[in-house]
C-alpha cells in the first residue's frame, strides 16, 4: 500500500556517517542529483548518478526500505516508459524518462530518510526563508507516522461498517474511497488546530527571530561530502557539454550484450 | 487563603463563538489565588474549555466571537495582550499529548519554547538539562514523542510549558486519554508541582483521583460557576448530584449512608482511610456466607469462541499471544487492561481486519470468521471504534446512519424504516436532515453508535464508549446497554472506566501484554491484588472501602458500587 511508500520519506534515528552530516548537506545531495536527473538524458549517466545515490543510501543503513519503495514505483515507471514509448518510439529516450523518475525519487527518499524533520527549520532560518513555511514542511513530515496511523484506523472503522474499498468498476472505487477521505481531512483539520492552539500557547510567533538550542554545525565530512559530490556534477556537465567523449545509451549496451547490429533495435 | 494576591481576575464574562448561537460562557466571576490547586469540572459542553481560553487568551486572539467583561490575568487585560505574550506567565497542556509535541525528542520538545523566547543556546540548554535531571526524565531524553507511552508523552507536554517557568498552569482535561495508571502518573507529577507553589487549574472528570488532593473545585454547568468552595464542601453539596459530573465514591458511599442514618455534619470525609471513624455509627454486619458471584461457566450457547489467537504486526512484536476467550450469548462483558494490552487488536482480529497468524474465531458455533470477509461478520457483529470523527462522512445524520444498510444491499424502505427507528431510540431523530458535522461530540458518539446499532447485530463491541463522557451521557448509555440485553443482545466492551464497568458489567476478562490473564465477575477481579498489580490496573475506590470496612469489623459486603455498598451496611444492621 501507499504506507510502505511513505516509508520511504520518513526519518528514523540513526547513528551512520550520513546521518550526522550537516542537514544543509543533505539538501544539496538531493538538489545535485535532481540536477544531474534534468539536464542530461545519458543512460551511463544515470547508472552512474544512480550508484552513487545507492551506496550513500547502503551507508545510511536505509537501502532495503529504499528498495522496497521501488516495488509502488514499478507501475509509474512502465506508466512513463509506455506513454513515452508509443507517442516518440524511442527507446534510450523512454527508459532515460524512467531513470530520470527512479533518481529524484531515490535521492529525495535518501535524504528525507536521514533528515531528521527538527532540523528542517534549522534550513529555512540557514537560508532566511519564512519561519513557518520551515515549520510546516517539518511538522507535515513530523506527522507522517501519526497520520498514517489514524488514516489505518479509519479504513478498519468504515470497513467494519461494511464498506468493500475493491469492489465495483473503476468509478465506483474511487467512490468508495470518499468515505475515508472525508474522515481523514476532517481529522487532520481538527488536529492541526489542536496545534496551533499549543503552538500559540508555547509562544510560537513565525513573524519574530527565534534561537535553535542545537545548531548542527559542518564538520570535515560535510566538506568532503559536499565537495565529491559538486566534482561529480562538474564532471558530468564537462562531459555532457564541453567534451565529446561518448558515453553508451541504452540500447548500444543491450545491444553489446546481444550482439545485435545496432540499427536492429531502432 | 484567601487574604492572598489574585492573579486571575475574571469580572462578568460573557463569551459566544462567532459560530454558535448559544452562549459559552454568561456573567462568570472567579478570582483565582497564587499557589491554589483548583480542579475545574462541570458536564460535557458546560463551558470548562472556554474558560481556559478566556485566561490564557486565545479567545478573543484565536477563537473570536462576542465577548464582554473584562479578564486580568497577572495584572494584564488579556484583550489588550496576546497569547504568546501571556505565555510568559501562563502555561497550557491540551488533551491530545500528541497534538502538542512538535518535535522529534524530548531534549528539543523542551527546548522549544525557550528558543521561541530568543534565549542563548547554552542558557536553553543549561535549562532544559536541569529540567530533565528534576523531573527525573534523563532516560527519555532522545526519545521521539510515539516511542513513549500516553502517560510519559503527557509529562514531556507538561515540562515543555513549565521550562518557561509559567506561574499559572492550565490543564485541560490532561489525563482523557490515558490510562488509569497513567492518569495517576500525571496526576502525582501535578501534586508535586502544587508542592512547589505554581498554581494549577485543571479540568478533568475523574473526581476521585483529584478530589483528595486539591484545594478548591469549581463546577460549571451551562455557561456558569454553579459550585466553587473546598472539595468537602462541594462534593458533599446536594447540589453536585444534579449536575452530571462525577462524585468521588468515598462521598457518595457517605452521602448514601447520611440519608439514612445520622452522621455528624461536619464529618465530610474524601479519603478512603478517613472512613475509618465510620465504626462509631454503624455496627457490624452479619456477614453471611452468602455464595460469591455464580461462576461464569457455561451458560448457554457459546455466540463468539476466540480460540489461541496469535498475531503480530508487520514489524512489531506479537501483539495478540495465543489470546482464547468463550463469550456466550447474552454475555455483558468488559474487557480491561492498560493501553497495548492488546484490546483494540482483538477487535480488529473478531471482524478479520487483521489476519491473524495462528488459531480460530468461532461465531455461533459453526461461522469461522477468519475466513468471511469483513463486510460479511458486520451482519452479525457491530464494532463502534473510540473515535466517531473516524467514521463520520455523510451530509447528514440519516445518511451517516443508513450507510451500513445501504452497503449490505437492503432495499431503500427497510432503509428508511430502521434508521429512522434507530434515530427515535437513541434520541437523535431532531437531527436527522442536520449535518453530522456540526454535532457536540457526545452527539456524534451517539451518532456513530446509532450507525452500528442500525444493523441489528447480534454481538455490539464498543471501543472505549465512555471516554470523555459525563455522568449523564455514561448513564444514557447504561440503560440503552440495559436495553439491548433484555432483547437478547451480546455486549462487549473494551473500556478504562473503572466505575462503569464495576457498576454495569457481569464478567470482566483482563488482558496484559497481549494475553488474557484474567476472566471473572467484577468482585474476581478486582479484589485480587496479583490480577491487578499484573494488568497495571489500579485498585478501585470502592473496593479500598470494601477493604476497609472488612479490616474495621464491620464485615464484608458484596456490592461493588458505593451507593449499594453503603444500603447494604445498612440494611443488615438490624438483622
Amino acid at each position: 500500500m501507499a504506507y510502505s511508500f511513505l516509508k520511504a520519506f520518513t526519518f528514523k534515528k540513526g547513528e551512520t556517517p550520513i546521518h550526522r552530516l550537516h542537514p544543509l548537506s543533505k539538501m544539496l545531495f538531493a538538489l545535485i542529483m535532481t540536477v544531474i536527473a534534468l539536464i542530461q538524458q545519458n543512460f551511463t549517466i544515470f547508472m552512474i548518478a544512480l550508484t552513487v545515490t545507492l551506496a550513500v543510501a547502503a551507508i545510511a543503513r536505509v537501502l532495503r526500505r529504499l528498495l522496497q519503495s521501488y516495488r509502488l514505483l514499478i507501475s509509474l515507471s512502465a506508466l512513463i516508459f509506455i506513454a513515452n514509448f508509443v507517442t516518440l518510439w524511442d527507446l534510450d529516450f523512454s527508459v532515460s524518462m524512467v531513470l530520470r523518475l527512479l533518481l529524484m525519487a531515490s535521492a529525495f527518499s535518501v535524504t528525507f530518510m536521514t533528515l531528521n524533520p527538527d532540523e528542517i527549520s534549522v534550513i529555512f532560518s540557514r537560508i532566511r526563508a519564512p519561519l513557518d513555511l520551515g515549520f510546516i514542511f517539518s511538522s507535515s513530515l513530523r506527522f507522517i507516522p501519526t497520520l498514517t496511523r489514524e488514516t489505518e484506523m479509519i479504513i478498519f472503522a468504515q470497513r467494519a461498517r461494511a464498506l468493500e474499498l475493491d469492489s465495483g468498476n473503476v468509478f465506483n472505487r474511487v467512490k468508495n474511497y470518499i468515505p475515508i477521505l472525508v474522515p481523514v481531512i476532517v481529522c487532520a483539520i481538527r488536529r492541526s488546530q489542536q496545534l496551533a492552539e499549543a503552538l500559540e500557547t508555547r509562544g510560537f510567533n513565525p513573524g519574530k527571530p527565534r534561537t535553535y538550542a542545537e545548531q548542527p554545525s559542518f564538520s570535515l565530512l560535510d566538506a568532503v561530502f559536499n565537495i565529491v559530490i559538486v566534482i561529480m556534477l562538474l564532471i558530468i556537465v564537462y562531459i555532457i557539454f564541453f567534451s565529446s567523449i561518448h558515453l553508451l545509451t541504452f540500447s548500444e549496451i543491450v545491444s553489446l550484450i546481444m550482439q545485435l547490429p545496432y540499427s536492429t533495435l531502432i | 487563603m484567601r487574604e492572598q494576591k489574585a492573579i486571575v481576575s475574571i469580572d462578568n464574562l460573557s463569551f459566544r463563538y462567532a459560530s454558535s448561537r448559544r452562549y459559552a460562557l454568561k456573567n462568570v466571576n472567579l478570582e483565582i489565588y497564587e499557589g491554589e490547586f483548583i480542579l475545574l469540572m462541570g458536564p460535557s459542553g458546560c463551558g470548562k474549555t472556554t474558560l481556559i481560553r478566556c485566561i490564557n487568551g486565545l479567545i478573543p486572539h484565536f477563537y473570536s466571537g462576542e465577548y464582554s467583561g473584562k479578564v486580568r490575568v497577572f495584572g494584564v487585560d488579556v484583550q489588550e495582550s496576546s497569547p504568546e505574550k501571556l505565555s510568559e506567565k501562563v502555561g497550557t497542556v491540551f488533551q491530545n499529548p500528541e497534538n502538542q509535541l512538535f518535535c522529534l525528542s524530548v531534549r528539543r520538545e523542551l527546548a522549544f519554547g525557550l528558543e521561541n523566547r530568543l534565549l542563548p543556546p547554552p542558557k536553553i540548554k543549561q535549562i532544559v538539562e536541569e529540567t530533565l535531571e528534576k523531573f527525573r526524565m534523563k532516560h527519555i531524553a532522545d526519545k521521539a514523542p510515539y516511542e513513549l507511552s500516553g502517560g510519559e508523552q503527557q509529562k514531556v507536554a507538561i515540562a515543555s510549558i513549565l521550562v518557561m517557568r509559567p506561574k499559572l498552569l492550565l490543564l485541560d482535561e490532561p489525563t482523557s486519554n490515558l490510562d488509569p495508571i497513567s492518569a495517576v502518573e500525571v496526576i502525582s507529577f501535578l501534586k508535586e508541582l502544587s508542592s512547589e507553589g505554581i498554581s494549577i487549574l485543571i479540568s478533568e472528570h475523574r473526581s476521585w483521583l483529584l478530589a483528595p488532593i486539591v484545594d478548591r473545585v469549581i463546577i460549571m454547568d451551562n455557561g456558569h460557576i454553579v459550585l466553587d468552595g473546598s472539595p468537602e464542601e462541594v462534593f458533599y453539596n446536594d447540589k453536585a448530584l444534579g449536575i452530571g459530573i462525577e462524585i468521588p465514591p468515598v462521598v457518595e458511599f457517605v452521602k448514601t449512608l447520611s440519608r439514612k442514618i445520622r452522621l455528624p455534619k461536619n464529618w465530610r470525609p474524601l479519603k478512603v482511610h478517613e472512613l475509618s471513624e465510620i465504626a462509631k455509627y454503624v455496627s457490624p454486619i452479619k456477614c453471611d456466607s452468602l455464595p460469591q458471584s455464580p461462576p461464569i461457566k457455561a451458560e448457554g450457547k457459546t455466540i463468539l469462541d476466540v480460540k489461541d489467537v496469535w498475531f503480530k504486526y508487520e514489524g512489531g512484536d506479537y501483539a495478540l499471544k495465543g489470546v482464547s476467550m468463550k463469550i456466550f450469548k447474552g454475555d455483558r462483558v468488559a474487557i480491561m487492561g492498560s493501553n497495548g494490552a492488546g484490546k483494540t487488536t482483538l477487535i480488529r482480529a473478531i471482524m478479520n481486519l487483521v489476519k491473524i497468524e495462528k488459531g480460530s474465531i468461532v461465531f455461533n458455533e459453526k461461522i469461522d470468521l477468519t475466513k468471511l470477509p469483513t463486510s460479511k461478520i458486520a451482519r452479525f457483529i457491530g464494532v463502534c471504534f473510540q473515535n466517531p470523527d473516524h467514521q463520520i462522512f455523510s451530509e447528514t445524520v440519516f445518511d451517516e446512519v443508513a450507510f451500513l444498510l445501504r452497503n449490505l444491499r437492503y432495499p431503500e424502505n427497510v432503509v428508511r424504516q430502521r434508521v429512522k427507528r434507530i434515530l427515535t431510540m437513541l434520541d437523535l431523530d431532531k437531527y436527522a436532515e442536520s449535518s453530522p458535522f456540526m454535532l457536540s461530540e457526545g452527539e456524534r458518539k451517539r451518532v456513530a453508535l446509532a450507525s452500528i446499532l442500525v444493523g441489528d447485530p447480534d454481538i455490539l463491541i464498543l471501543d472505549e464508549p465512555t471516554l470523555g463522557q459525563d455522568r449523564f451521557q455514561k448513564e444514557r448509555l447504561k440503560r440503552l446497554l440495559e436495553q439491548l440485553t433484555l432483547q437478547g443482545k451480546t455486549i462487549i466492551v473494551t473500556t478504562h472506566d473503572i466505575e462503569f464497568s464495576l457498576s454495569f458489567f457481569k464478567r470482566i476478562i483482563l488482558m496484559s501484554n497481549g494475553k488474557v490473564i484474567a476472566d471473572g465477575s467484577p468482585l474476581e477481579i478486582f479484589t485480587n491484588e496479583n490480577v491487578l498489580r499484573s494488568a497495571n490496573l489500579i485498585k478501585p475506590d470502592v473496593v479500598k472501602i470494601r477493604e476497609l470496612l472488612k479490616d474495621i469489623g464491620i464485615g464484608t459486603p458484596l456490592h461493588l458500587s458505593p451507593r449499594d455498598l453503603a444500603l447494604e451496611i445498612i440494611s443488615t444492621k438490624g438483622a
